[in-house]
């Protein structure tokens, strides 16, 4: 009953998208809005009841719903039958397909009297993706199909999707993906307009901005949600893993990247709208190229939860249709966006302009090694591997650069400085750099050149925003208006998204550099040490969980004083319905360092393999992203400003 | 007792992750045949090297790299031993070759690309 509604609400939309798609093509302004009205609504809430159908169908473990049969069981705990209807590919299209619904509701509100057009041909664009997607999910992967007879139970699903981390990771990022199509459909409509007043097209970009940064904003906190989840169920003390999964999810995160920070220099500089509408364009795409390449099971990876080819070529003809038409639009109508303005290198836009470049650079290495392999394939029916060596060789020098120039920034004003003030205002900073470089590696106590790098760029990056906000404070309260426009205003958005980078880069260099591994055969009443601590293997126990069995070793760790700091329960679990295992880390984690410990074979007589790691600075990654996070949802606050003279 | 059942069909067989006893007596011998097993591909697995994988024939593997390691191989042969013997796909830092020359060659032609087009976008300015 519940699913035949769902089922019905995904006609609905439907119908609700076809109605805005067709409405938006009318020349009668009036009838437009009030169909688009309609539309926009009905779009919106009968998308959410489909998606809420199937939530109920797997709370009540509806069976006769081939897709809950599939991917869920009785014995499931209520979170995980809910967080299941996006962990499968058919649930997670009706999210994808709510999200768009999201978004398209949004830029119905931007409607006012002067966007007229512009709001009505976005609608339209993003009218026709949703159509394409909801054809997609009707045609290929339809969630409230049924099954008869009635299994008596479903078949349960992945336990290591069975994890609250994992559980929010597919609808932030989700989110990301599917706000890059907002900024996709303005950019069509900008290439579509008629205005050729450069003033009225800057307005228009503005509008970009609160949605740009919200994919970005949920792409970046989605995707640390999945290193944080690979981090601790992996069991490898790794956190990235260059799958072509991850890199799906970092190409578009690039863009976006350079696309926030380009939207920044239209509105104050007027300058890079042509690259806008191109970057917005590509951001797009490669989210839906990104879908492909995991949906369309084309590349062997753990993500890989469907292996149709139907669904493969549906959305591979798709993104050839939208890929043609809008980049056939942006090389036809461009033209009148191209600035001829002074951009040199030593001010904030020529910053941007560079940090921009090398995104770009970045993603298209990142594009190359992951479709390779594809290519070689299909050419020379070689099978070969692009792995993590590849990309650690590649990506991290080009990433430098960016990082170096990231850091001098918010230090440069929006025109031109010359090179020796330049130098003298980042005298501070290279004492500060110095410092701190070499606490940090006293600290760690040896010499690597990669961790070196890494604390240089971290130093570097945050003292640039110490000092550039010194300078500010002491300008405000000396000399107020008369500076103002020699030192660039920092945003508090900015500000904290950057330190969230030197943070992050500080994790991430220290987790990898400086980590410590012990793999040893552990009896238990046996210890041992590492970095200063004294782990004791104490017992191990057999446990029962909700639906699953597990070993628990139970580790009590001891610091240099012989004062018990954590016990540790590492876990093997065994879910036998579906016989998968799995294993569970203990991680003990602090501001300076995460003590992990993973349970592997063995017996009672030799003993068991444990892996124990010590990771410094784990954390920082974590917090950085959060930061980053933080920032760029003050940043999509200060700049949504729906429509208040609506019509 | 259905619960003892489990526990000894799941968890008393062996198997064949990184096992201490792998593991070279000589730390130099054994950093190098470590780093090793991380650049190759675990055949059976998915996108896993043969460090991390639990599979039976990721353990062969990590004891054949060993045992070369240690009898004076250098890295490039081991690396070229192990590509002859199962292809290249095994190998997760594609080699430099005529097939694999546009993934090694492209990126750095996208960063001169990218310094002229700031160039050019510097020069045509100043112009303006």
């Amino acid at each position: 009953m519940i699913a035949t509604l769902g089922n019905f609400s995904i006609w609905l939309s439907l119908l609700f998208a076809f109605t805005q798609f067709v409405s938006s093509l009318q020349k009668n302004n009036k009838k437009i809005i009030k169909f688009n009205t309609i539309a926009a609504i009905g779009l919106l809430l009968f998308s959410m009841l489909s998606f809420l159908c199937l939530i109920y169908s797997y709370i009540v473990s509806d069976f006769s719903v081939s897709n809950v049969f599939q991917n869920s069981h009785t014995t499931k705990p209520l979170i995980y039958k809910i967080s299941a209807v996006w962990g499968n590919h058919e649930g997670s299209m009706l999210l994808w397909i709510l999200v768009l619904a999201i978004f398209n509701f949004f830029i119905f509100k931007l409607y006012n009297k002067i966007n007229f057009s512009f709001v009505t041909n976005s609608l339209k664009i993003q009218a026709f993706v949703t159509l394409g997607f909801l054809f997609f999910t009707l045609l290929t992967s339809n969630p409230f199909e049924k099954i008869f007879p009635v299994p008596e139970n479903g078949l349960g699903f992945n336990p290591i999707l069975q994890d609250p981390a994992l559980a929010i990771h597919p609808p932030l990022l989700y989110i990301g993906y599917v706000g890059f199509s907002a900024a996709f459909s303005f950019s069509v409509a900008i290439l579509l307009g008629k205005d050729k007043k450069l003033e009225n097209n800057i307005l228009l970009f503005d509008c970009m901005r609160p949605f740009v940064l919200a994919a970005w904003t949920f792409l970046t906190i989605g995707i640390a949600f999945g290193s944080i989840w690979a981090y601790y169920e992996l069991g490898w003390g790794g956190w990235w893993f260059w799958d072509p999964v991850e890199n799906a999810s970092f190409m578009p995160w690039l863009l976006g990247t350079a696309l926030v920070h380009s939207l920044i220099a239209v509105k104050k500089k007027k300058i890079l709208q042509k690259w806008v509408l191109l970057l917005a364009i590509l951001s797009f795409l490669l989210s839906v190229i990104g879908t492909f390449l995991v949906r369309s099971g084309i590349l062997t990876s753990v993500h890989a939860f469907a292996l149709d080819p139907s669904r493969g070529i549906y959305i591979l003809a798709f993104i050839a249709i939208i890929g043609t038409y809008s980049l056939t639009l942006f090389f036809l109508n461009s033209k009148k966006f191209s600035d001829k303005k002074y951009v040199t290198f030593l001010s904030r836009e020529g910053s941007i302009l560079i940090n921009n470049i090398i995104m770009i650079i970045v993603c298209a290495s990142v594009f190359l090694g992951t479709v390779y392999p594809l290519i070689i394939e299909s050419f020379t029916g070689n099978k070969i591997s692009v792995g993590e060596p590849y990309y650690n060789s590649i990506v991290v020098p080009i990433m430098i650069p960016a990082l170096i120039v990231m850091g001098v920034g918010p230090l440069l004003s929006w025109n031109d400085i010359n090179f020796t003030k330049l130098l003298k205002n980042s005298f501070p900073n290279f004492i500060f750099v110095f410092i701190n470089t070499t606490f940090f590696v006293w600290i760690f106590g040896s010499f690597n050149i990669f961790g070196l790098i890494g604390i240089i760029l971290f130093s570097w990056i945050l003292s640039n925003i110490i000092f550039t906000l010194i300078s500010n404070y002491s300008l405000i309260k000396s000399l107020k208006a008369l500076n103002k426009n020699k030192i660039p205003k920092i945003t508090n958005s900015m500000l904290i998204a950057h330190v969230g980078v030197a943070l992050l880069i500080l994790g991430v260099t220290a987790s990898s550099v400086w980590q410590k591994e012990k793999i040893i055969r552990m009896k238990t009443g046996e210890s041992i040490k590492i970095n200063n601590y004294q782990v004791v293997f104490k017992e191990l126990n057999e446990i029962k969980g909700e639906n699953y069995f597990a070993l628990q070793g139970k580790f009590l760790v001891y610091d240099k004083k012989k004062l018990l700091i954590t016990e540790l329960n590492p876990e093997n679990r065994i879910y036998p319905i579906t016989n998968n295992s799995t294993t569970e880390a203990a991680i003990h984690t602090n501001l300076k360092r995460d003590l992990y410990i993973v349970l592997g074979d063995g017996n009672s007589d030799k003993g068991r393999v444990i892996r124990i790691y010590y990771n410094p600075l784990v954390i920082w990654i974590w917090i950085g992203a959060l930061l980053i996070f933080m920032g760029g949802l003050i940043s999509m606050k200060n700049n949504y400003n729906p429509s208040k003279n609506s019509i | 007792m259905f619960f003892t059942l489990v526990f000894s069909i799941f968890f008393l067989n062996e198997a064949y992750s990184v096992d201490p006893e792998e593991f070279l007596q000589n730390s130099k011998l054994e950093l190098r045949a470590r780093n090793i097993t991380k650049n190759i591909r675990c055949l059976v697995c998915q996108n896993q090297s043969i460090d991390e994988s639990s599979a039976p024939l990721a353990k062969d593997l990590r004891l054949l790299i060993r045992e070369k390691v240690e009898e004076g191989h250098p890295d490039s042969e081991i690396y070229k031993f192990l590509e002859e013997r199962y292809g290249e796909f095994i190998l997760l830092k594609p080699s430099f070759n005529m097939s694999n020359f546009a993934l090694w060659i492209l990126p750095f032609l996208f960063l001169f690309f990218g310094i002229y087009v700031i160039f050019l976008h510097n020069k045509k300015s100043k112009n303006f």
